[in-house]
């Protein structure tokens, strides 16, 4: 397969030299692309899915195969959520990350997923946020120690397996809602019209 | 077709997108190519930003369904064998442009002109363009020699294509040469060759050889591998030695391509050519524009020759359009057309200087600015026209860079030297188109 070649040339190699459960992340998400990508671009390099996969998330797919999840979904979402960004511009440059991801008129759950995607981003914002105001707030409120434990009653061990549960599915919404923006861009569309994915 | 609105010479891949676009824009094309079939030619290797004219008259689809090897990307090898690592263009171009094409020239150029004939451009093969016609000082035809003879064909603009013996520079003696890339050319066709597995495996890699000469590693269709040695003279070849000991000579001296061809064997006799950059003082004049190789030719070290065919085409053929839509197709109306063209090609002309300069490195001039990369990737998939000012500036010190070479720019009245277009023509025989 062309396009899903492209993914193993790039990014199963860097599965290769980690351990097994690399390459069951690398497998994992390759299975993914193929159902969310190929129904749409078919199996195509010469699609936006190309740079999408092997350029634009590229990073982010790299930190999810070498296992650094919480960075993997920071990149990811921070990509995706610039491109829409940049796609709507100034025009609606105000809204919240959901009403652009609604308005890109991703079909499927597509817009569901990149939500998702940016939710977790916002938990791992607001954990490092409140890590940081607990060392600070925590003595001033009669509290011997601070830290995380103090404030927060998730276990890190337990958000990590949370954020990290289904990743590999929110990774190939992300490429591929990237790539049908690559594509309406280039198309001079407003909207990315009714896709499959 | 006997009066056409525009003539084209020459069906290469600058001629036949010339004639698509007219087709496309309702205008009466004729093209006129001299080989009766589909013939030889080197210059394999695509740059993505082919895609967009070729999107533009259709032909994206056809060039996708072919079978010609797919390419990612670009490899840059050092003279000791150890390669850089790739410059994928889907890192930088986020389009379908981003995955292009190794083609066979002869496949390919056929096709497009098939696809040109698809859109309503009159194509005749076999036949030969041996005079402009030229009348109070422009160019309202040529003269053509076909099976059935030879006939006047007539329009009010005439687009010449034909190549590196183009016959408006046969006649007006418009070609400057580049003497800082003077460089000769040996190569051969291979099987048996070691690829790198994966969308790797499709990469032109770029091999430099101590001296300033470079290796390129093109693999083409069916299994095939293009390679070839381009350096200075004084530097490729040694008196009395044959072709195959100046290419084992060569070969011995990079020993990444060495390492890959140990087990293949040449399946084509080995040639040469010398690849003496040049472009044409004027790229018009009245009644008459230059594309392709017929404007002007640069070092093939960044396969920049396909693409700039392609676009000159269009962009030749779009000001042909709009100069018969205002009804002046003088020098005057193509100018913007001879500035758009010469600007592209010196900033990969800059860039190529720089890759021949021995002070000149990649990774430092990456080092030292963080969108360089990014430069580097738009010069090599053919974003050609846009301001590479600030590149250049870091660029420049490292390397001597040129000035430009001619400005490209139409000439007004040039046949006032119809005399020089006869007396060429039968020193030449003519030949062109």
């Amino acid at each position: 397969m062309a396009l899903i070649d492209l993914y193993d040339t790039r990014f199963l190699a860097i599965a290769g030299r980690g351990d097994g459960l690399a390459r069951d992340r690398a497998e994992l998400l390759r299975q993914r692309l193929i159902a969310r990508l190929v129904p749409t671009f078919g199996d195509d390099p010469h699609t936006a899915a190309a740079p999408a996969v092997g350029g634009y998330l590229e990073r982010a797919i790299e930190l999810y195969i070498a296992g650094f999840a919480e960075s993997a979904i920071i990149e990811a979402d921070m990509r995706v959520r610039s491109l829409l960004a940049a796609w709507f511009g100034a025009r609606d440059g105000g809204d919240g990350f959901a009403v652009l991801a609604r308005r890109a008129g991703f079909a499927g759950d597509v817009a569901d997923r990149l939500i998702a995607l940016a939710t977790r981003r916002e938990d791992i914002d607001a954990r490092d946020g409140d890590l940081a105001a607990s060392i600070v707030a925590a003595p001033t409120r009669g509290a011997s120690s601070g830290g995380l434990a103090a404030v927060r009653a998730e276990s890190p061990t337990s958000q990590r397996l949370r954020w990290s549960a289904d990743l590999h599915d929110l990774l190939a919404a992300a490429v591929a809602a990237c790539a049908m923006i690559f594509t309406a861009i280039a198309q001079g569309r407003g909207a990315c019209g009714s896709t499959s994915a | 077709m006997n009066d056409p609105d525009v003539l084209v010479i020459g069906g290469g891949p600058a001629g036949a997108c010339a004639a698509s676009t007219l087709a496309l824009a309702g205008r009466r094309a004729l093209v006129i190519e001299k080989e009766p079939g589909p013939r030889y030619h080197i210059g394999e290797s695509f740059i993505p930003f082919c895609a967009y004219p070729l999107q533009r008259i259709g032909f994206l689809d056809k060039l996708k369904a072919s079978r010609f090897t797919t390419k990612y990307s670009v490899v840059f090898v050092g003279t000791t064998g150890t390669a850089s690592r790739p410059f994928w263009f889907h890192q930088y171009l986020y389009d379908g442009a981003s995955v292009t094409w190794q083609v066979l020239r002869s496949e390919f150029d056929a096709m497009l002109l098939a696809h040109a004939e698809s859109l309503g451009a009159s194509v005749e093969r076999g036949v030969e363009a041996t005079a402009l016609i030229i009348e109070d000082g422009a160019i309202r035809g040529a003269r053509v020699r076909g099976a059935d003879g030879e006939r006047e064909v007539r329009a009010p603009v005439t687009i010449d294509c034909s190549g590196r013996d183009a016959l408006s520079h046969r006649a007006f003696a418009w070609r400057d040469l580049d003497p800082g890339l003077d460089r000769f050319a040996l190569w051969g066709y291979f099987e048996g060759h070691r690829l790198d597995d994966g969308v790797a495996g499709g990469a032109t890699v770029v091999a430099s050889i101590p001296g300033g000469g470079w290796f390129w590693w093109i693999p083409v269709t069916d299994g095939r591998l293009s390679c070839g040695v381009v350096a200075r003279r004084e530097d490729l070849f040694v008196a009395g030695e044959s072709t195959k000991q100046t290419w084992a000579r060569a070969l011995a001296q990079q020993p990444w391509i060495a390492e890959r061809l140990s087990a293949a064997r040449r399946v084509e006799p080995l040639r040469v050519i010398r690849e003496y950059s040049y472009r044409a003082r004027h790229a018009a004049t009245d009644g008459l524009l230059l594309a392709g190789d017929a404007f002007g030719f640069l070092d093939p070290i960044f396969s920049s020759g396909v693409f700039l065919a392609l676009r000159g085409g269009e962009l030749a053929a779009q000001a042909a359009d709009a100069a018969l839509c205002d009804g002046d197709t003088s020098a005057r109306a193509f100018a913007a057309y001879g500035a758009r063209m010469s600007g592209g090609i010196e900033n990969i002309r800059r860039f190529v200087y720089a890759f021949y300069d021995k002070g000149f490195s990649l990774n430092q001039v990456m080092a030292r600015d963080p969108y360089a990369r990014a430069d580097i990737s738009d010069l090599l998939d053919g974003c050609f026209f846009r301001d590479y000012e600030d590149f250049f500036r870091i660029v420049a010190d490292s390397a001597t860079l040129p000035g430009p070479l001619s400005d490209g720019l139409p000439i007004e009245r040039a046949g006032s030297r119809r005399r020089d277009v006869r007396r060429g023509d039968a020193r030449r025989g003519g030949g062109a188109g």
